[in-house]
């Protein structure tokens, strides 16, 4: 064969091309309906592990007078191709490690476990192995990042592991947007039975999280922390009391950092 | 509004952020020869699948930075194919999550005929990467683009960004080459 003579042109069948076709248009509009080798299966045991050393990755709004102007109490459903679209940024941001640091962060952690949207913003978190989580925060018209190594906090020390009908708050980190405005993205486990929570914070809202996995997901705008959560289950609505974990610093905005710890 | 069958890439693309339909029409326009080049590129037919799949999503998420030159998105998707198959690693770690959630094909889908009609596509493909093995990247573009593909030299300008100029010269210093390395077969060409 010369460079002159063309290959054969390879063609997909008529059924593998509607699959492909049918899948990138769920893709791009956020509707997941077939799932397989358990991209979100992950357990909420694997998170939740003390000593974890988690990566947290913001991509934060521009300033503008109220960087959360969009940001919803409850989460909404994604626009289109919202999340396909935050999931390869993190992966990206994830895999494209500063010069002055170590590569390698993603591998591994790539499988989502969980995402939350609230109106633009998208809140992501891999897991994939019990020593390494990655979450990412991704709002509209970005033009900074932000990657924050923090700790992976466990109550006493201990893996927050829920009991069946109850809640965990196994991390609460406190990060900042572009303009400065605090928001505090929280992170942990439900038991099982569980099937909606809404957390109460110390200013007096309520912030209705993401539940799945055995794993939920909420953020908020400010600094206020988790003081209880009212628990849906099959038997009706329960309210337990938090004793939420104290906040772990995050990055300030306009930086790029990120380091590998040992959760020390 | 014209009917999606009747819509130009452009309208099609500028409509695919509220219209899912739009971004369909676009794939069955051209998702065939998207995936007929990341075969040829990659010589390898289901990993041009997934590759062809990332090229839509990447498509999709560059879509405002988009500007036709001439309403057909081919050659821009061409240019977008190009690039997931230069860095198909990346590629296929960027959208990792995105191929999990691919529907698992039905049994009974691929017959021992159709088997055997890929396996001997991918030789060909073997063959062909190979034959053009010895050229620089740039100019195995350029060579799959308007031999293989049959791209005007403007269409494979847009398609790599890069002058016309650089098209006619790359694609001559491809077939210089290739005298140099296989003469008994560029006197056939020639004649």
């Amino acid at each position: 064969m010369n460079i002159l003579e063309t290959p054969p042109f390879p063609t997909l069948s008529d059924f593998r091309l509607s699959t492909r076709q049918e899948h990138l248009v769920q893709e791009i509009t956020g509707r997941r309906r077939n799932r397989r080798r358990g991209g979100l299966a992950l357990g909420g045991g694997a998170l939740v592990a003390s000593g974890v050393t988690t990566a947290l990755l913001v991509l934060a709004v521009p300033g503008t007078a109220n960087a959360f102007e969009a940001w919803t109490v409850a989460p909404t459903a994604p626009a289109f191709g919202q999340v396909s679209s935050a999931e390869a940024t993190c992966e990206t941001g994830a895999t494209t490690p500063p010069p002055d640091k170590t590569a390698g962060l993603a591998t591994g952690a790539a499988q989502v476990s969980l995402v939350d949207v609230r109106g633009p913003f998208t809140l992501v978190l891999f897991g994939a192995n019990s020593s390494m989580t990655l979450m990412c925060a991704n709002g509209p018209s970005i033009n900074s990042s932000t990657q924050v190594n923090s700790q992976m906090s466990s109550i006493a020390g201990q893996p927050a592991l829920p009991e069946a009908g109850q809640l965990a708050v196994d991390r609460l980190q406190a990060e900042s947007a572009n303009d400065g405005q605090a928001y505090t993205i929280a992170e942990g486990s439900v038991g099982s039975g569980v099937t909606a929570a809404t957390l109460v914070l110390s200013d007096g809202s309520d912030v209705v999280t993401t539940t799945g996995n055995g794993l939920f997901l909420a953020w908020w705008p400010g600094s206020a922390v988790v003081t209880s959560a009212t628990l849906t289950t099959a038997t009706g609505t329960t309210t337990q009391p938090i004793n939420s974990p104290s906040l772990d610093a995050g990055g300030s905005s306009n930086t790029v950092e990120r380091s590998i710890g040992d959760g020390q | 509004m014209p009917a999606l069958s009747e819509a130009s890439d452009s309208d099609l693309m500028a409509m695919t952020g509220s219209e899912p339909e739009a971004f369909g029409e676009l794939l069955k326009r051209h998702s065939r020869s998207v995936y007929a080049y990341c075969a040829r590129r990659t010589g390898n037919l289901d990993l041009a699948e997934d590759l062809t799949s990332i090229v839509f999503m990447e498509a999709f998420r560059r879509r405002r930075k988009l500007q036709l030159s001439n309403a057909i998105a081919l050659p821009w998707l061409f240019g977008v194919a190009n690039n997931v198959v230069r860095n198909a690693d990346r590629s296929l770690r960027r959208y990792r999550s995105a191929l999990r959630r691919l529907p698992i094909p039905a049994s009974g889908v691929s017959s021992e005929e159709g088997t055997m009609e890929r396996l001997g596509a991918q030789e060909a493909f073997a063959r062909a990467l190979e034959a053009i093995s010895t050229l620089t990247q740039a100019e195995q573009d350029v060579v799959v683009l308007v031999l293989w593909s049959e791209f005007t030299y403007a269409d494979a300008a847009t398609a790599l960004g890069i002058p016309v100029g650089t098209v006619r010269s790359r694609l001559a210093s491809a077939r210089a080459k290739f005298k140099e390395s296989a003469p008994v077969i560029s006197t056939t060409i020639t004649q």
